[in-house]
């Protein structure tokens, strides 16, 4: 019973993982190891290769575009852009995390 | 000390050390195994192998300049293991999972392989036993349908080759799960010495080199065939060598009273001669067949020219033996260019009044062998411990035109000098006697000398009216009997009646008796 509720935290993690990666890509255009500092500094992800799936993904529901951009250091990087798609989903989870975000607060001030 | 090896990832060459390595391709094995078998999976490990060398980059900066196991599973730690991935996506993951359950691919199976691992991994798809697999399609092969091989080498071509441990999993349709790859790659742990390239994009070169591969499994094909054709060449060569040996033992009565009788028509030293001619002019053949099986199966140093000449020294002597043996019985018998005779003629006395002729044996009391040599029917028995020589009385029936019962009884001998032939003419001692109406015949006549290999001959001729029956009674089985042309030994042994009609043939009437 211990270990189930442990287990919630990365849960609740892995439910809102897409949306930080859109609000990522939001402010900026990012390639993977931006985008992963990012998400580590937030203490998003745990381990690094949970990013590549739901970038791939969320590249297949369109909402992700891609180009390659040569770097000073080693092969071209893969910078990841929002698309027109990404920008309105964005919104969307927006919308439904504020929800969730005042939901839960009411609950808390009762 | 440790040796290095020299890899490419994403555009940066590495020094990492063997171990580290192993670590390395491996979990690069798994993490594509676990992504399956989709287009993304490739971006995804081009992605992470970006990530790992940026990794690495940062790492190697302090000085190191080869990768060591530590850093490998530091960076690992980082990335994370497949599992610890596969748990933070399960929720959408699993969906995946489970469509990939129930999907088997066709892939040759190269573990398994004996050529090209087509039937394993056939096997493998259909989850049957190989071995009677390739049984059946050998058979079908060797028995007229040759068309298995061209299918087979079709099947190599098209088919791909599982590589990766998701294939590996896949056809045999067991779960891609973390876990089973998990034990799969351990097994295959060993295994791996592929380079770092195989598991990079752009390794479906396949197809340049059909060429190279075609070459490849004919050259394994002809190897199976190799073995197929060495192993039933042994087994047909073992088994006459075994199935003549015994014949041989039994025919030539090495063991047995024909023994004696053999040595004494050829004489003993030309009768072992015989058999050991025979013996090597039969089996030589078979030995070398045998021989040449052991080499197709098993590869060893032989002086192949010395044994080949040796055998066939050995067979051209016994061919030779045997001729020169053969040569000399003919010319023997040859010389018995003398004959005498002497007939005998008894007549029925109450003639008219006899309808049918009843033909009985004289029984004997000496129990006779018969054997073979050259189409010489000789006959002996074992009386007084001594060996007799025994010829068999012929019976032939002919119309009587004097209308009366006669029975003419002609003794023959052949010989060197006439002399001879008489005496063993008068020696002759046949048994035979007409009581009412009933003839007693005997079944063989004894033969003096069992050394005269002269050809001796009881000709018994029954004459018999027009419309008189003779009947030949259960005792006269195996009874020589000449008819027109040839004799031949007389097989029924029960009582059969037959009726002589105007042109002197004989009737059967066993037909009509019976209603």
């Amino acid at each position: 019973m211990e270990k189930k509720k442990l287990n919630i935290v990365p849960q609740m993690r892995k439910g809102i993982l897409e949306y930080c990666i859109l609000l990522i890509l939001s402010k900026r255009d990012a390639y993977a190891s931006e985008i992963i500092s990012e998400l580590k500094e937030s203490k998003m992800i745990v381990v690094e290769g949970t990013l590549y799936p739901l970038l791939t993904r969320l590249k297949n529901g369109d909402y992700l575009t891609y180009r390659w951009e040569e770097s000073l250091q080693g092969p071209p990087r893969k910078y990841y852009t929002l698309s027109e798609a990404g920008r309105e989903f964005l919104t969307e989870l927006g919308t439904a995390w504020d929800e969730l975000s005042n939901a839960v607060e009411k609950l808390k001030n009762l | 000390m440790k040796e290095t090896i020299n890899i490419n990832i994403s555009g940066f060459n590495y020094s990492i050390d063997r171990d580290a390595y192993k670590i390395l391709s491996t979990y690069l094995d798994k993490l594509e195994a676990y992504y399956g078998d989709n287009e993304e999976t490739q971006d995804i490990i081009n992605d992470i192998e970006q990530r790992i060398s940026e990794l690495f980059n940062d790492r190697l900066q302090g000085g190191n300049s080869v990768i060591t196991e530590q850093l490998v599973n530091e960076v690992i730690e980082i990335i994370g293991k497949p599992e610890e991935i596969f748990e933070e996506t399960e929720e959408d993951e699993s969906i995946n999972k489970k469509t990939r359950k129930k999907y088997r691919k066709l892939y040759r199976d190269s573990d398994n392989a004996i050529i090209a691992g087509v039937i394993s991994g056939l096997a493998a798809y259909f989850n049957l036993p190989v071995l009677p697999i390739r049984l059946l399609i050998v058979l079908l092969t060797i028995f007229g349908v040759g068309s298995p091989i061209l299918i087979y080498i079709v099947c190599a071509i098209i088919i791909p080759k599982a590589v990766t441990t998701a294939e590996k999993l896949e056809q045999r349709g067991e779960n891609v799960t973390a876990r089973n790859i998990e034990r799969k790659v351990k097994e295959e742990y060993k295994n791996i010495k592929e380079n770092f390239k195989n598991h990079s994009p752009g390794m479906s070169t396949n197809y340049n080199h059909i060429w190279e591969r075609l070459h490849k499994i004919l050259l394994k094909i002809l190897k199976v065939f190799q073995y197929i054709i060495g192993g039933l060449l042994l087994f047909v060569s073992l088994v006459s060598i075994v199935s003549i040996v015994t014949t041989g033992i039994v025919t030539s009565g090495i063991f047995s009273n024909a023994f004696t009788v053999g040595s004494e028509y050829f004489g003993t030293f030309s009768y072992i001669l015989v058999i050991l001619a025979l013996a090597f002019v039969c089996l030589i053949p078979l030995l070398l067949l045998a021989f040449l099986a052991m080499k197709l199966l098993f590869t060893f140093k032989s002086k192949n020219s010395a044994i080949v000449v040796t055998a066939i020294a050995c067979w051209i002597v016994g061919i030779s033996i045997l001729s020169t043996i053969a040569i000399r019985t003919n010319f023997k018998e040859d010389k018995n260019n003398m004959s005498y005779s002497i007939s005998k003629t008894i007549e029925a006395k109450t003639d008219n009044k006899i309808k049918t002729l009843t033909i009985d044996r004289i029984p004997t009391k000496t129990s006779i062998n018969s054997i073979d040599i050259f189409d010489k029917h000789i006959y002996y028995s074992k009386t007084n411990k001594k060996f007799e020589r025994y010829g068999k009385a012929r019976i032939k029936f002919k119309l009587s035109k004097e209308n009366k019962i006669k029975i003419v009884v002609t003794k023959e001998a052949w010989h060197e000098s006439e002399i001879t032939a008489k005496e063993d003419v008068e020696s002759m001692n046949y048994k035979y006697e007409l009581q009412d109406s009933t003839l007693n015949l005997g079944k063989y006549f004894k033969i003096k000398d069992s050394k005269n290999l002269g050809n001796k001959y009881i000709t018994v001729v029954v004459y018999i009216p027009e419309n008189t029956r003779i009947k030949l009674t259960e005792n006269m089985h195996r009874a020589r009997i000449i008819s027109t042309s040839n004799f031949e030994d007389y097989w029924s042994n029960s009582e059969r009646v037959w009726k002589m009609d105007a042109n002197g043939e004989l009737d059967d009437e066993n037909y009509d008796s019976e209603f």
